[in-house]
């Protein structure tokens, strides 16, 4: 087979654009009333910060996509530092050190990245310490954005984690959960003076659209997003926090630019998180570490990828249009 | 390449035909299958034909089979490291052997674009891959044979090492899925039952249908393979570990780089590292490999097997006549199944380089496009039909349950679970409920079909528990823990197994309850303490005590739970050993009903978190001199800790600590202990007698040093004033060096003008010296600043030399000064390619590996101290019993000479700064929230309180650079082909044969010779005389102890010369065991102090335990030979003896 991604990327599309139609208005979110939409600016830097859900951005790329063919006439950059299972400790990227050592790590790969705006979603894995991990997660949070304040982005964005659909017997109980990680997420955004996307909300219709002609939006078991479900929340976020409707691109152009955008992010993905760090920057690196010298060659790739994504977006013939959502299948 | 022929070809001229042969890295193999297919020396009866090679498949990483009986290959070209600007696009590869005649025809291209895949899983309608961080179902929707749908099905697995990333992907008896990951790796995976974390080894357990994902078992260095008998009884092999095979229980941890408190080994300590596993099964396998576990010693190019016996609660397992040997360097056999004709499989990864991180990812010798599969079938025995199962009814799949081949059951428990349960239920019920009721097995299939289905079936598994195979009930325990929460009383259900007759099914059962949540759990499973306990059940009840303590340990606080008793509540209380346990043993002590075997290990405890009356009573019991020394030594040295680490001290008067400081008849390592003790109290160095016992002339010197630290400790003035003295002047030098080390601790520039002084003496020790110093924050600059202008003998400035350097490896400016000092050169340059490349050059012409064993053997080269053959020699290095044929001659010799150039996993050292001015190195080999344990160069462990660390950082190799220096170029050449030749087919590789390889012997000093004077030879011998000193010798690789470098003993005039060996075995059930002499010319032989009718071979039954075998060897008849101890099992015993090394 050519290649993986090229092809379910096709399948996505086609479900994709069913959602334009068969998706769920964002009615029931609690649009932001406090702040304006989210303006991109020429030359931001947006980088993605967070768990599984962003993790799996970077592959799936369809925020990304419609927002660089949102704004065309922008030079936007993109990094996806999501990290499976990763908290606002920054747990997951500890490696063979302490649980302090994952969160210098978190906090260092986010100043390397020098964002501009930077998107956080962090709450999903926090949020199975129910109640009783909220004084913790709160102090953590606070922690987590006093380090990313300082790295001095002009805008942070906090999100709350997704709705989930699990079979498990305690659902119940971790709705309940995500509801209250999401309140402290809301008013620690609140408290900062940050955006904040109640993702939770948006995608709350999806966990509940359980009709059996309905697409799959969540992965097997409900715990993750599936293609389908990441394309329709990239646009309902596109809607919440940018106040922009998704662009009406030529399907080909669209997975062209897609599939450009995840080879970027696979490129940027071996720089920032390469194999083998242990013998090229680690403890063995006395073995390996002529060939970490190697792993920087990688920003010139990511840069080369770049290039070929601002020739990919611009449309020959930019034509927007209305973005409709059928409020009927949603209210059912 | 080109490069790489031009260096080979300049060599080709210069090497003999016959080391051509031999793997040399400047000597590429012959890459023809041919060529590799010809050097093979296969096991009588069987043979080897090409299955499929290049360009079908290549560098094939993991196999399986899918249900039609393709088999599934991961390839990686890109293996070990991406290139910038390279395109991932490693494959899985389909291969099959469409018309049956024995060879692949077919080769289709599933998926690409991977990014190393390391784990290859067919089924659920594709396939699963791991692809370095995540886990990816690949299907292929239209038919055409290629992927086109994938979807993420975990991520978050670690990438830290490449050939550590998760692996061995393998479906169980369960219908679980099970993985591997290895040491360097940590996973944080999020899953619908929360996020699940391991940082390190394991087995992952995991059931795609509703995506819980548990830790199986914990631990392991490179686990590369996994397979179950036919019973569920799970194996595992380490590729980076030197244990074989091991024993899995669930929940367990085995042997790693730095391990728990408690964990378990695996079941051939010593042996070579192994990658992949299968049990053999199936009719066209002769019956002596049935049972076998398949696997393969990739560093010494051989496919081994292995011979499972059931062993108490665990198994033994004997190596048996490999199935492959090769001499080809490039035959690296790293997976093996059995295949659906009933033959064997294996993948050869085809490679001349197999180091990971010690050989340069770009190294083009690395070879990146080839790979075979070998098929091994036995000659003249009938191939198996392959089984049609695809489009099979549903009944006959279920009689096909039943076949005597592993691949047809598990290939068929596929296919039944994943038609689901609705299409099989009917048919199974109606299956079971037919089957002949003494048909253990096809029942065992039921049972295990509804786990799979993940359909609880209580009838048949209570019938199941009740069977008369302990091994069918062993398999339904677990089921039984898998089920318990659709259980109506789980508890109930295992209370009569955890006092089965058998003990396999009450390890299955402790295991079992550990997992259900019930406070009466813990008691129940320690009900097994009524039964006998050995040391895996033992381990077991340890686990499934700890892990339960949330449950039991708040009713046990409260006083309403005693576990059922006092045994039971001790076990458990010591089990989780933390403070929260102090209340309840503190009562049970009180109470005087603490079983007095538990006694040593609560007292230790007690020191280590008790107050102050608790710490009164193990002081009381240190004071009993009826105790052994070495356990009043520790009490006391827990409660020094306990006043270092917490300040709290024993209440009550101390003056009996004076009385035991004082005493020239208390036991040497128990005064020791007191006056660490009475240092870290505190007291007052003249009224405790600190002051005379330091300088007490006959004092035993361990006693006179710890007095002189706690003399330094004190502060006291006129205390350090006799610190100061003796460093100028005690005798014996050991003495002045301990101290001149405790001088150090308050004054370093004095410190350091006594240790010039010192080192001037012809009796000085100069590491002991040098460490005093240079372990200390200051210590070298000190030491460098009081060699300004001194005059040291040159032997010693080397030896002291050395010493630096292997304390401070980063600074050479006190390596240096010692060097002037001595008047010699500044440190030798250290080699450089071209001297790597000449020693590389003339090793295999030039180099004697019979006399370089010897060398290797030498005191003073320090080899066998650091490192083990087989198990027998010391735990610093890295095992050497396959090293030749594993690492390249180059990679030797670099690692001879600049030892820092390549460290293998597990062997770096850290440095530690400690707050009270220390600077320690070592390797960690266990880490706690209190405590770091280092291993020194010395092969010690150092305890550090965790609080204590300031700073630590990486350190390098513990092994000394220069250590080969004082060797001649021909010496060097004979050391290096001894280690070059290790492993390598012939007469330095490890056999399979069990053979004592570590030995005491006594050492001939005027104690040993006057305990035979007094009490005559038998009864010294018989008794264990303490007056013997022992020391420790290994064998030759050949298992046999070299009698000509041993010490004799003539304890009268003209008594003819005598070495007194001993040796240590354990056996873990009662029975007859064979022991097989070389010869017993010259010999007296006693078992655990009787003696034995010394013969070539002997039966002794013994009991289960730790035995001792004493050897009198008469030089004067015999001294030119060696002495050979070989263990052979009993037909009809089951008493397995496995040799050990005595701690």
């Amino acid at each position: 087979m050519g290649s993986i991604p090229m092809r379910h990327l096709a399948i996505a599309l086609g479900l994709l654009v069913a959602a334009a139609f068969a998706a769920p208005s964002i009615r029931a979110n609690a649009p932001d009333d406090q702040a304006p939409p989210l303006e991109l600016q020429d030359g931001d830097r947006v980088v993605l910060l967070g768990d599984a859900l962003i993790e799996r951005m970077q592959q799936f790329g369809n925020l990304e996509t419609l927002l660089t063919l949102a704004v065309p006439e922008k030079t936007i950059r993109f990094r996806n530092l999501g990290w499976s299972g990763d908290t606002v400790f920054g747990e997951a990227r500890a490696g063979f050190g302490t649980p302090e050592d994952g969160f210098k790590t978190l906090v260092e790969q986010v100043k390397a990245t020098e964002p501009t705006v930077l998107i956080v979603g962090y709450g999903a894995n926090e949020s199975w310490d129910g109640e009783a991990g909220l004084p913790r997660f709160r102090q953590g949070y606070n922690r987590l954005l006093d380090a990313l304040e300082a790295n001095g982005p002009r805008a942070i964005v906090l999100m709350s984690p997704i709705a989930r659909r699990l079979s498990t017997a305690a659902s119940g109980e971790d709705e309940a959960n995500l509801a209250h990680y999401t309140e402290a997420i809301e008013q620690i955004a609140r408290e900062r003076g940050h955006r904040f996307v109640n993702v939770l909300a948006l995608t709350k219709p999806l966990a509940d659209d359980t009709a059996s002609d309905s697409p799959d939006w969540y992965a097997p078991q409900g715990l993750h997003l599936s293609e389908q479900g990441d394309a329709l929340l990239a646009r309902l976020v596109l809607r919440a926090l940018f106040g922009l409707k998704a662009p009406q691109s030529d399907p080909e152009q669209f997975e062209i630019l897609r599939r450009a955008i995840f080879d970027k992010n696979q490129l940027y993905f071996h720089r920032y998180r390469p194999q083998n760090e242990t013998y090229l920057f680690g403890f063995r690196k006395h073995e390996q570490g002529n060939n970490a010298a190697e792993v920087e060659r990688f920003e010139g790739l990511v840069a080369a990828a770049e290039a070929e994504i601002s020739m990919l977006k611009m449309p020959e013939q930019p034509v927007f249009e209305l973005d409709r959502f059928d409020e009927e299948v949603y209210d059912r | 390449m080109s490069r790489f022929l031009l260096r080979g070809l300049g060599l080709l001229l210069l090497i003999s035909p016959a080391a051509i042969a031999q793997r040399d890295l400047t000597d590429p193999p012959d890459p023809d299958p041919k060529a590799e297919l010809a050097s093979f020396e296969v096991l009588n009866g069987f043979e080897v034909n090409l299955w499929a090679a290049e360009p079908d498949v290549f560098k094939p990483i993991q196999m399986n089979w899918d249900t039609e009986g393709r088999l599934w290959v991961a390839c990686s070209s890109v293996y070990p490291q991406i290139a910038p600007g390279q395109e991932a696009n490693d494959q899985i590869i389909v291969l099959e052997d469409t018309d049956g005649d024995g060879t692949a025809d077919s080769s289709t291209v599933f998926a690409d674009g991977l990014l190393i895949p390391t784990g290859i899983l067919p089924g659920d309608g594709g396939c699963y891959v791991a692809n370095s961080t995540e886990i990816l179902h690949l299907s292929d929707t239209n038919g055409d044979g290629k992927a086109d749908t994938q979807r993420v099905v975990l991520s978050g697995f670690g990438t830290e090492d490449t050939h550590h990333m998760i692996h061995t992907f393998r479906w169980g008896f369960d219908g679980l899925f099970y993985f591997n990951q290895s040491v360097y790796i940590h996973s944080h995976v999020e899953t619908p039952f929360g996020p699940r974390r391991l940082g390190g080894g394991g087995i992952w357990q995991y059931r795609p249908e509703n995506g819980r994902l548990e830790v199986f078992a914990r631990g392991f260095v490179n686990p590369w393979g996994h397979h179950y008998d036919r019973f569920g009884q799970n194996f595992a092999t380490d590729g980076a570990g030197f244990e074989g095979v091991a024993h899995v229980v669930p929940g367990a941890s085995y042997t790693a780089i730095s391990n728990p408190e408690r964990f378990l080994h695996g079941l051939n300590p010593g042996s070579p590292k192994y990658c992949g596993a299968v049990i053999a099964s199936g009719r066209h396998l002769p019956e002596e490999l049935v049972g076998n576990l398949v696997t393969n010693d990739f560093r010494a190019n051989r496919v081994v097997r292995f011979a499972l016996e059931a062993d108490g609660s665990s198994y033994v397992s004997r190596e048996q006549a490999p199935l492959i040997r090769s001499s080809h360097v490039g035959f690296r056999p790293i997976d093996v199944l059995m295949g659906p004709d009933g033959a064997i499989y294996v993948a050869d990864w085809y490679n001349p380089i197999i180091q990971h991180g010690e050989v340069d990812f770009r190294d083009p010798r690395r070879d990146q496009e080839r790979g075979r599969i070998w098929r091994i079938t036995a000659k003249g025995r009938p191939l198996v039909d392959r089984p049609k199962l695809a489009d099979a009814p549903v009944p006959t799949l279920l009689d096909t349950l039943t076949a005597p081949e592993g691949w047809t059951r598990e290939a068929t428990r596929q296919v039944l679970k994943e038609r689901g349960p609705e299409a099989v239920l009917p048919a199974l019920t109606q299956w079971a409920a037919a089957l002949d009721p003494t048909d253990g097995e096809a029942q065992l299939e039921a049972l295990w079909l509804h786990q799979s289905l993940d359909q609880a079936e209580p009838a048949l598994l209570s019938s199941m528990l009740d069977a008369d195979d302990p091994n069918l009930r062993a398999a339904a325990v677990r089921v039984a823990g898998a089920w318990h929460d659709r259980l109506s009383d789980p508890v109930a259900t295992l209370a009569p197994l955890v006092v089965d007759e058998h003990p396999r099914v009450r390890l299955e059962a402790i295991r079992a309850l550990a997992v259900v949540p019930d406070p009466n759990a813990a008691e129940v499973a320690l009900r097994a303490l009524t039964l006998p306990v050995d040391p895996t059940l033992d381990y077991a009840l340890y686990l499934t005590a700890v892990e339960t303590a949330p449950l039991w340990l708040p009713s046990v606080t409260e006083g309403e739970s005693d576990l059922g008793g006092a045994e039971p509540l001790a076990f458990a209380l010591l089990a989780v050993g933390s403070s929260e346990v102090m209340d309840p043993l503190m009562r049970l002590v009180r109470s005087g009903e603490l079983p007095e075997r538990f006694e040593p290990d609560a007292l230790a405890l007690i020191g280590r978190l008790g107050q102050p009356d608790d710490l009164r009573r193990v002081l009381d019991a240190s004071l009993d001199p009826t105790a052994p020394n070495d356990r009043r030594a520790r009490l006391l040295d827990a409660l020094a800790g306990a006043a270092r680490e917490r300040s709290v001290r024993p209440s009550g008067a101390l003056d009996a600590v004076a009385e035991l400081l004082g005493n020239a008849d208390s036991p040497a390592p128990v005064r020791a202990a007191a006056a660490r003790a009475a240092g870290a109290w505190g007291l007052d160095p003249r009224a405790f007698g600190l002051l005379d016992l330091a300088s007490e002339a006959d004092a035993p010197v361990e006693a006179r040093r710890s007095a002189l630290l706690a003399l330094a400790e004190s502060g006291n003035d006129e205390a350090r004033r006799l610190v100061a003295e003796l460093a100028a002047s005690a005798t014996p030098s050991a003495v002045r060096t301990g101290a001149i080390d405790a001088l150090a601790s308050f004054d370093l520039n004095a410190a350091a003008a006594q240790a010039v002084a010192s080192l001037k003496e012809a009796e000085a020790n100069p590491s002991a010296i040098v460490a005093a110093l240079a372990n200390r924050r200051g210590g070298p600059e000190a030491l460098v600043a009081a060699l300004d202008g001194a005059r040291l003998p040159p032997d010693t400035a080397k030896l002291a030399a050395r010493a630096a350097r292997s304390v401070r490896r980063d600074d050479s400016s006190l390596a240096d000064a010692l060097n002037r000092s001595g008047g010699l050169d500044a440190d030798p340059k250290p080699a450089t390619p071209e001297d790597v490349a000449s020693l590389v050059a003339d090793l295999r012409m030039q180099g004697d590996p019979q006399r370089g064993e010897r060398i290797y053997r030498r005191e003073e080269m320090q080899c066998i101290k650091c490192h083990a053959i087989a198990g027998a020699g010391g735990k610093v290095g890295p095992g050497l019993e396959s090293i030749g044929a594993s690492a390249p001659d180059d990679y030797l010799v670099e690692s001879l000479l600049l030892p820092n150039s390549a460290i293998k996993e597990g062997y770096h050292a850290i440095v530690v700064a400690t707050d009270d001015g220390r600077i320690l190195n070592g390797i960690p080999i266990r880490e706690t929230a209190d405590q770091l344990v280092l291993r020194d160069a010395e092969g010690a462990e150092i305890a550090i309180p965790v609080s204590s660390i300031e700073e630590r950082a990486l350190g390098g190799s513990l092994m000394p650079t220069g250590l080969v220096d004082p060797l001649t170029r021909a010496e060097l050449l004979d050391l290096t082909a001894f280690i070059s030749a290790m492993g390598e087919p012939g007469p330095f590789a490890i056999g399979t044969e069990v053979v004592a390889r570590s030995w005491d012997v006594v050492v001939p000093d005027g104690p040993s010779g006057e305990a035979i004077r007094r009490i005559g030879l038998e009864e010294a011998v018989a008794n264990d005389d303490p007056r013997f000193s022992w020391q420790s010798v290994t064998s030759l690789v050949s298992g046999s102890l070299p009698i000509d470098e041993l010490p004799s003993l003539t304890p009268y005039h003209q008594a003819p010369p005598l070495t007194i060996a001993r040796l240590w075995f354990d056996t873990s059930a009662e029975g007859p065991v064979r022991l097989r002499l070389d010869s017993a010319e010259g010999l007296l032989v006693w078992l655990d102090g009787s003696p034995l009718d010394p013969s070539e071979v002997m039966e002794p039954t013994v009991s289960a335990g730790r035995h001792w075998l004493t050897v009198v060897i008469d030089r004067s008849e015999r001294s030119e030979q060696g002495l050979r101890v070989a263990f052979e099992d009993v037909p009809g015993s089951s008493a397995r003896a496995q040799p050990v090394t005595r701690e």
